[in-house]
């Protein structure tokens, strides 16, 4: 059997940890879903600093299967630096030199009066008290002798000390002067300067992904690192099309191969306040990278034909014959919690479940409130989502404090993402006071995601854009887990039947009307599922295999032309009556 | 020893133990024997099963059985399981899985308890297990059991690296195989190591084991055996096969590897590879070493080692093959039941004729009744200690009701201003009174006072401590503490097991304290024995917010006082009745301000007729010196002239004067917006006065309990409140013959639930 071969541009800025990043469980299901097919493979390129990255991705999600990972040799210096400070701060700290050795002496000093006071309680004659004075006495010239050995360097230690901790003071007071200065004067230019300066160091150590002059160190290292990936590719004249399964990298189009990338969304363009208060301007620059890469693009694919229409052809003019759209694939996460071999209705799965999420809760954004949480069997709903503008947090804590404050649901709400990143999700659970109502469970690894989904009482999905049917509805629904949805065109493409509509979506933009689907839900949880289930196990029927097949016809197609051209129309859809 | 024969309850489900365990205590004369018929989904329970082929040997009446076989027998069977269990039987095997099931064995059964024990891995301990998993009682319940309980090591030296408390209980009972018989049929033609792995995606020890194995054998072909509860996804994992493919791995695979370097535990699967003849290569330093491994061939110092005798089997090296297949049989040596048996029956000899020395020597003890402290942790009055005072008759009474005589205390704050003596004039009898104060100790102190009470071993996980001081004996000659409401400032030195009583967590709800400022309340409510609510909305919340276990949780139907004995108070002639009553308090979650905006809608645009009459604690004043939080709401009811006419307010009134103002009330308005509810309802109901309430949760469950029909009103809607408040000018009169009657009040009575409260408190004693 002749195996063709198909490259895959991945383009990650450095230190994303791709495990957490829904860009990367989608990579690890194509390639599982590529694992029948012996007659491909697929060759990554990507960045030298994105290599372990993605190894321990595929080793998480169980990746094998037919792909080799290529990378340029060698990584930036000033990234290795970086590495090393991450490595140093992260590291097991031992007890410091200077603590053992006071402890020790600290030790063996107690041990020692210990001594001499059993042998003083002992004593019976002062004949016997005789050693004891004699031992007191070479302890005490030897204390004596030491002690006149020492003292230049013990006068010298001192002064360093003063002098380090005067220092440190200095440094202190002359920050918080400059500080409080630089607020006096908002119009003093250099003071503001050298303040901005200040803060980028400290902030490259703090947040480096938010901070401005990292991002530009970034964007620098990613087009060095672009260029030497391109002359690998380049050499790879057996590779038939290349595919980018993301728009976030413009380089991508310098490759002269034939080649399709992937537009998930433009979501930004649909959020633009919220978005330039968040993330400082990193959102701006994958924004303009975005839009780089698709008016340099010829082919594309998309998950929705909401996105190739209402974003490609729409906003940025593309041919509609250009853009491809190809479905998800169900999400399943049952092999996760799947208990194999016991028959007992799910006792032991719901078992084990618990004790995932304990070690979840273990780490929540109110650890004091929920690592000694001892009911296991809380109830709760769920939202699996990382804290962004376009996922309508707002608007489903509202409805959730309505629910738990007025209409006494008694449920808690788990969310998955970090409030201390997102400061509107913060602030509003502050507000209300729901500390330990919503919690947050952050960086949640596959199968603790898979019990928060199979225990929760209900699944919610507000999200007001995204760039195909949220994979909430088959991720809650391969566990078990019935769902409510906010009506988008995406979800719509996919559930499209009336009654399961009228059952699972609510209107996003109007919390009460959310709040009324939830609680509706909740009390109709078992006819909800029944119905939900019928419309899982047609999507089910739809595999990952199937999502490659499409994309490798959508490749074959490119490369058959031998030049980049037009692609013919829609492939293959997954529709449910 | 008492004429019954002797019984053992067995209590494990492990099915290899079970297959060599049962029939050897058949062997030694044990004929009856229980197994219990309930185990929990743990996937580490991989080896479990239920059988009852011994429930047709055992004598005991059916029904008893019965109740045996529902318990869950590791954790905290019913009293009414113990009190059987000690009715038939003198000897039980447990294992240490939950912490609760050796407080309950120590609590409850009297006869010799065995802790089943098999080994730990290298570096834990049975003693550490106990003060990790029970850190305030392991140990202590341990040691409290005296010679009633033993270290049951299955093999003899598990014991040595144990503490003197545990190492000088040991008593041997080896471990062995239901089957020795060597079933010799291996072939060996699938040149593959077979490597046993269970639970690689579920278990970190497993995980880690097959990721050295990988490191160290994944270049040499090899099948990795043992069920997988959750499918791991690995190449070369079997996950569970059936009998038939489980066969043909034993009889097909080259070699069988066993990893483990472990000085104390084992695993059946080398035992497996043994009886079925296929080459057992091994890892020096575990625990075959002493069951005759250290001389075989199969044995390896390093991996290296290994490495080079493996390759040589999968080389089909047949002298090599030979020499460790004639060799290894000394490994079932010490696992033949025959050469088991003296020991299980030295054993249990032992064991047997240590009960019946203890009996037959055992002083005829006076058993004092069981004292039962109810603490006021903070200044109450009013409504918690009425409730308090309540809580304390019903465990009086519902003990004296069990035939259980106890002694109840009742400690308050040692505040003759608080607490005059005339408080407790009305204490019923069998309740006793006690003034304390609370006592705070340091982490240092907190560890001297508990070495002091036998817990050895414990070490304080809190800066700070307290303990109630009662100026007697620390409250220490009370068996169960029960703190009314779970205001405990900080953790509570656990000398005694203790109960709550939480009647609401109101902050999940009002804003009545900082974020986290509940956090040593909820922390109370964690480390309780158990805790006691009156509402299912409250229950739901202990489980929901506080997070405590559902089997720590007892919902107990509320209490309230004896209004049906109460004499009648000359009614008021129903025409003459021209204000309703409004009561409350100046707490913030009283929903003044929209009961004043509803009292002004009713007054300036429904033109209500009836006046207000506002009575409750610091009320008087309320609206002249308001406090801060009701500052906006003085403001709107000055600025009106007819609520100022309308409304009067009294203040607090004495018994006599405020049933006396209800009594002549049309009807009585609850406002508040989200509580635990108010008897204040139930006493109108007494007195034959309807009542028009706010409609939340506990108030709904009050109405249900006793049956008060009240009307309800939205009390986040003025509007609506001052609408329903018109409505019941017209219909007043009608709802007083919706009113329950003295009967059905009485049935509410507490001699009627106090035994609902006894039957909780009896668990923990």
């Amino acid at each position: 059997m002749s195996v063709k071969r198909y490259g895959m541009y991945l383009a990650y800025p450095p230190t994303v940890d791709l495990r957490h990043d829904g860009l990367g469980r989608y990579m690890a299901s194509f390639l599982k879903g590529a694992e029948d097919r012996k007659d491909l493979h697929f060759v990554l390129v990507c960045p030298s600093w994105a290599k372990e990255g993605l190894q321990a991705l595929f080793k998480t999600e169980g990746v094998t299967g037919s792909f080799e990972l290529i990378t340029p040799v060698g990584k930036p210096v000033i990234l290795r630096w970086y590495e090393a400070y991450v490595r140093y701060k992260n590291r097991v700290r031992n007890r410091s030199l200077w603590y053992r050795v006071i402890s020790s002496l600290t030790h063996r000093l107690n041990w020692w009066v210990s001594h001499i006071e059993r042998r003083l309680g002992n004593a019976y004659s002062v004949f016997a008290l005789l050693p004891v004075f004699l031992e007191l006495a070479v302890f005490g010239v030897l204390f004596l002798l030491l002690a006149a050995l020492l003292s230049p360097i013990l006068l010298i230690a001192v002064v360093a000390f003063a002098a380090v901790v005067g220092l440190k003071r200095g440094v202190r007071a002359a920050t918080a002067f400059v500080r409080q200065e630089a607020l006096k004067r908002a119009k003093g230019i250099g003071v503001a300067q050298l303040q901005y300066l200040a803060s980028r160091f400290g902030a490259l150590l703090h947040a480096p992904k938010d901070n401005e002059w990292v991002l530009q160190l970034y964007k620098y290292m990613e087009e060095a690192e672009s260029e030497r990936m391109l002359r690998l590719i380049h050499g790879m004249k057996d590779v038939r099309a290349w595919y980018s399964p993301s728009a976030f990298w413009p380089a991508f189009n310098k490759i002269r191969s034939p080649k399709l990338m992937c537009v998930p969304d433009v979501v930004l363009t649909e959020f633009p306040v919220t978005f330039s208060k968040t993330g400082g301007s990193r959102y701006l620059k994958s924004f303009e990278a975005v839009e780089e890469a698709i008016r340099g693009g010829q082919n594309f694919v998309t998950y929705s034909d909401a996105i190739k229409y209402g974003t490609l052809v729409e906003r940025y003019g593309v041919r509609p014959q250009d853009v491809t759209t190809i479905l998800h694939a169900p999400s399943d996460l049952s092999r996760w919690v799947s208990v194999k071999n016991v028959a007992d209705g799910g006792a032991t799965e719901r078992f084990y479940c618990k004790i995932l999420i304990r070690s979840a809760l273990a780490r929540s954004s109110v650890p004091g409130y929920s690592a000694e949480f001892l009911n296991s069997s809380f109830k709760y709903l769920f939202y699996a989502t990382q804290f962004r503008p376009n996922k309508n947090l707002t608007a489903l804590i509202t409805a959730y404090e309505y629910l738990l404050r007025k209409r006494h649901i008694g449920h808690k709400l788990l969310l998955t993402g970090s409030p201390q990143e997102f400061s509107p999700v913060r602030e509003l659970i502050e507000k209300f006071s729901l500390q330990n109502d919503v919690l947050c469970l952050y960086k949640l690894p596959v199968h603790e995601l898979a019990a928060c989904y199979k225990l929760a009482d209900l699944a919610v999905n507000p999200s007001l854009s995204e760039g195909g049917c949220p994979f909430t509805f088959t991720e809650a629904l391969s566990v078990g887990t019935p769902v409510v949805m906010a009506r988008i065109p995406v979800a719509e493409e996919v559930l499209t039947d009336s009654e399961l509509q009228a059952a699972t979506f609510f209107e996003p933009y109007d919390w009460r009307d959310m709040a009324k689907r939830i609680e509706w839900a909740i009390e109709h949880r078992d006819a909800l599922l029944q119905l939900q289930a019928k419309t899982y196990s047609v999507l089910a029927k739809r595999t990952w295999g199937d999502v490659v097949n499409e994309h490798i016809d959508a490749l074959e197609r490119i490369a058959d032309a031998g030049k980049e051209q037009a692609l013919p129309g829609a492939a293959n859809r997954l529709r449910v009556a | 020893m008492s004429d019954k024969p002797l019984r053992v309850m067995w209590l494990l489900n492990h099915t290899s133990a079970r297959k060599f365990e049962v029939p050897m205590l058949k062997r030694i004369g044990v004929k009856e024997i229980f197994l219990p018929k309930k185990y929990l989904p743990d996937i580490e329970f991989r080896s479990a099963s239920v059988t009852y082929e011994e429930d047709a040997n055992l004598t005991i009446p059916a029904d008893d059985l019965a109740i045996l076989n529902e318990q869950d027998w590791y954790c905290s069977p019913s009293k009414q399981a113990w009190d059987i269990a000690n009715k038939h039987f003198d000897v039980l095997f447990f294992i240490f899985y939950k912490p609760e099931i050796l407080t309950s064995i120590a609590n409850n059964f009297k006869g010799v308890a065995l802790w089943r024990t098999y080994g730990v891995a290298q570096g834990v301990t049975y003693d550490s297990i106990l003060k990790m998993m029970s850190p305030n009682e392991g140990v202590y319940k341990f040691k409290s059991m005296g010679r009633r309980i033993w270290f049951a090591e299955a093999y003899p030296h598990l014991h040595k690296v144990e503490p003197d408390y545990i190492a000088r209980r040991r008593l041997y009972l080896p471990l062995g195989l239901a089957n020795t018989e060597v079933n010799d049929r291996w072939t060996g033609g699938d040149a593959k190591i077979f490597f046993v792995c269970p639970n690689i995606a579920t278990n970190d020890y497993y995980e880690k084991v097959y990721n050295d194995f990988k490191k160290s054998f994944g270049d040499l072909p090899h099948a990795i055996g043992g069920t997988q509860a959750i499918d791991p996804g690995k190449p070369n994992v079997l996950g569970f096969v059936p009998q038939e493919v489980h066969e043909r791995n034993m009889r097909e695979f080259r070699l069988m590897f066993y990893h483990s370097t472990e000085p104390n535990h084992i695993h059946y699967h080398p035992f497996e590879a043994v009886r079925a003849g296929m080459p057992l290569v091994f890892m020096a330093g575990g625990l075959l070493d002493r069951l005759g491994g250290k001389g075989l061939p199969g044995r390896c110092k390093t991996i290296e080692d290994a490495r080079r005798k493996i390759k040589r089997l999968l080389d089909n090296d047949r002298g090599l093959i030979e020499e460790i297949c004639k060799s290894q049989l000394v490994l079932l040596d010490p696992m033949r039941a025959d050469n088991c048996v003296d020991a299980w029956r030295e054993g249990m000899r032992a064991v047997v004729e240590d009960l019946q020395a203890g009996r037959e020597n055992q002083p005829a003890l006076i058993t004092r009744k069981k004292r039962i402290a109810v603490i006021i942790p903070v200044g109450y009055r009013g409504g918690t200690l009425r409730a308090a005072k309540l809580l304390a008759q019903a465990i009086s009474v519902g003990s004296r009701q069990f035939g259980e005589d106890a002694e109840v205390v009742l400690l308050h704050l040692d505040d003759r201003t608080l607490y005059p003596d005339e408080e407790f004039d009305d204490l019923p009898e069998g309740v006793a009174r006690r003034p304390y104060a609370w006592s705070t100790l340091d982490g240092i102190e907190a560890r001297r006072a508990m070495r002091f009470a036998g817990h050895e071993g414990w070490e304080p996980q809190s800066l700070l401590y307290i303990s109630p001081s009662d100026g007697v004996a620390d409250l220490l000659d009370c068996d169960l503490w029960i703190v009314v409401s779970d205001r405990l400032s900080m953790p509570l030195l656990p000398l005694r097991p203790y109960f709550l009583m939480v009647y609401d967590y109101l902050q999940r709800y009002v804003s009545i304290m900082s974020p986290g400022a509940d956090q040593t309340f909820l922390a109370a409510a964690r480390r309780a024995a158990g805790v006691m609510v009156t509402t299912e909305f409250t229950y739901r919340d202990a489980l929901q917010y506080a997070g405590v276990p559902g089997e720590k949780l007892f919902k107990l139907p509320m209490l309230a006082p004896a209004y049906s004995k109460l004499e009648s108070v000359k009614d008021q002639a129903v025409e003459e009745r021209d204000y309703f009553l409004w009561t409350t308090n100046a707490a913030p979650h009283k929903n003044h301000e929209r009961a004043i905006e509803a009292l002004k809608i009713y007054y300036e645009e429904l033109d209500g007729q009836l006046k207000c009459v506002v009575t409750g604690v610091n009320t008087a004043g309320l609206m002249k010196n308001p406090p801060s939080h009701l500052q906006k709401c003085a403001e709107l009811f000055n600025s009106s002239k007819v609520l100022k006419k309308r409304v009067r307010w009294l203040g607090e009134l004495g018994e006599g004067s405020y049933r006396k103002t209800l009594a002549g009330a049309a009807f009585l308005w609850h406002a508040g917006s989200m509580d635990n509810g108010t008897f204040s309802v139930v006493e109108a109901a007494a007195f034959g006065v309807p009542a028009l309430s706010s409609d939340y949760p506990a108030m709904r469950e009050m109405d249900t309990q006793f049956s008060l029909n009240l009307e309800w009103m939205d009390a986040t809607r003025p509007r609506n409140m001052a609408e329903i408040l018109k409505a019941m000018e017209a219909t007043w009169r009608e709802r007083k013959n919706l009113l329950p009657s003295k009967d059905v009040l009485a049935k509410q009575s507490i001699d009627e639930l106090a035994g609902e409260y006894w039957k909780v408190v009896r668990e923990c004693l």
